[in-house]
């Protein structure tokens, strides 16, 4: 415990903080035994090697980061043509390699397996291809960049956002936008998905970002549906948020799917992983999609869903999930308000 | 274009010792087309030109950082000079012959330019960094959140989950000690 004391003393007279007491409990230390003093000596002299450290750390990030950006911009056009191609055939065939060797290792009776699997993976193929428009944007800003656009909502104060699977699929970088803060683009990673319910979670990775806090609404994980029920969405259909009301209207989704439901809320593209609300602020499903020939009807993801996913994560630090639900009673407008800050917007670079 | 520097030379410097990124980014513009040209003609592919040229920055850094540093030559000589010298460094260790160098522009002596007191610095950023990994959880996280990313006390505890910011500095201070251990053993 002394041991404790000392090198907090020692941080202090580094730092050059330490008060006219905590000098002379120093200058006592020092006096009761040599050891003390080398102890002091050398940690005095550690704490401004670690300094020195920080400031060597903080350099190497930046350098990284310029390098980064710099480093797209040296390769002249046609080398350029020729780098991806390299780089493409190379991933194609790490690819190509990496189905060959999981046939051979999974063996003739998984392989069976896989067909059994190959027909449900083909109906969800054809349910976005076909019939279910997926509610992505696909914009072209003035410098040919394109990017989609979609929704996320906060689920825990370490930056994990729910949203659509199909928004961050062959993704190249993502970037959330607060709702209330339009200014700020932060950089997320795919941290989990399931690529059959359309369901992902991200993690805000950006240097910048701190802590979600006191999120206001639950998700309920059990919630029971009921026709006629109210419900409520705000997402991204356009640059800024968007708010959109109606009722459950079905109490399965595209092609009866159970994990899903209908619901008569008009979504536009953009609205892909926009959370839906009940009048108690309870998320109990995110918008994956809509039918193209029936208008007004949109399907949403049971919250149920998320649940798995969700407890998947427990190992990977997801623990403070927040629960308490501290708009139950207000009034729907101050509902919204509250819930606008835990919005974001997506966008998704290929 | 404009031909006018954006920066003098003390505020590149500067800049540079501060870790301004504009001024990273400056250099870079400004520096890497040369010594990416004196890499790839001596035997160098495009990556080792990046490699060498960001531990031309990380060299740079060190000795500006140093008290008796003063720059005896341009600044751009100074950085091809050091590129230059890392990168013949280089191709000794990779045992290829490097009797015909292809020079490209003025430089500044290897025996000039004094590098090996950075050498030792950098070895010894090689032992912290490779003490912190050997400290493992949680210790690695709450220094490097309070000695690299300058976070308060209350902010690494509320991170980490301690009760308070207190129990979160005792633990600081018990990381910090194997943390020193550690580092003095190798």
């Amino acid at each position: 415990m002394s041991k404790i004391r000392l090198i907090e003393l020692c941080e202090k007279f580094y730092e050059n903080s330490l008060s006219e007491h905590e000098k002379q409990e120093l200058e006592q230390l020092l006096n009761l035994s040599d050891e003390n003093k080398k102890f002091f000596d050398e940690h005095v002299n550690f704490f401004k090697e670690l300094n020195d450290f920080g400031e060597f750390y903080k350099f190497k990030t930046t350098l990284n980061k310029v390098s980064e950006r710099y480093s797209g911009k040296v390769v002249s056009s046609r080398l350029g043509v020729i780098h991806k191609i390299v780089q493409y055939s190379s991933v194609a065939a790490v690819s190509i390699i990496a189905v060959l060797f999981t046939l051979y290792v999974t063996g003739w009776f998984s392989f069976k397996h896989q067909i059994q699997n190959y027909k449900q993976l083909s109906n969800t193929i054809t349910t976005i291809s076909k019939n279910q428009k997926s509610l992505w944007n696909i914009l072209f800003s003035s410098n040919e960049v394109t990017y989609l656009r979609g929704t996320a909502f906060a689920i825990s104060s370490e930056g994990f956002l729910a949203t659509s699977y199909h928004l961050v699929r062959d993704y190249d970088s993502v970037l959330v936008i607060n709702a209330s803060d339009s200014t700020i683009k932060m950089h997320a990673k795919l941290l989990a998905y399931d690529q059959k319910l359309d369901v992902a979670i991200l993690k805000i990775s950006d240097s910048i970002f701190s802590s979600i806090k006191n999120i206001p609404y639950n998700l309920n994980f059990h919630y029971p549906i009921e026709l006629g029920n109210y419900v409520y969405t705000l997402g991204f259909s356009k640059n800024s948020i968007v708010f959109g009301e109606g009722s459950i209207s079905s109490f399965t989704g595209f092609n009866e799917d159970t994990n899903s439901i209908q619901i008569s809320i008009p979504t536009n593209p953009g609205n892909s992983g926009s959370p839906v609300f009940n009048k108690y602020g309870e998320v109990i499903g995110i918008i994956c999609g809509k039918n193209e020939g029936k208008e007004g009807s949109s399907y949403a993801l049971h919250s149920k869903v998320l649940k798995n996913i969700i407890d998947s994560l427990s190992g990977n630090k997801a623990t403070s999930i927040h629960f308490k639900n501290t708009i139950r009673y207000l009034p729907k407008n101050q509902q919204i308000s509250k819930i606008i800050p835990y919005i974001f917007k997506i966008e998704i670079y290929k | 274009m404009d031909n006018r520097l954006p920066f003098s030379e003390e505020e590149l410097l500067e800049g540079l010792k501060s870790n301004n990124a504009m001024v990273i980014a400056y250099l870079y513009k400004k520096n890497y087309p040369s010594v990416a040209n004196f890499v790839r003609l001596n035997g160098g592919s495009d990556d080792e030109a990046k490699d060498i040229f960001q531990e031309t920055l990380v060299t740079l850094f060190h000795k500006v950082r140093q008290e008796n540093f003063i720059l005896t030559a341009k600044l751009n000589t100074y950085i091809y000079s050091v590129a230059r010298n890392l990168w013949l460094t280089e191709l000794k260790r990779k045992k290829q012959k490097s009797e015909d160098v292809f020079e490209l522009e003025e430089f500044i002596p290897n025996d000039e330019l004094l590098l090996e007191d950075v050498e030792m610095t950098k070895l010894k950023y090689n032992r912290l960094n490779w003490s912190l990994e050997q400290l493992g959880e949680p210790c690695k996280s709450i220094l490097s959140y309070y000695y690299f990313y300058k976070w308060s006390m209350q902010e690494i505890a509320d991170k980490m989950g301690y009760t308070n910011a207190d129990n979160a500095k005792t633990q600081k201070y018990k990381c910090l000690l194997r943390l020193k251990k550690i580092f003095q053993k190798m």
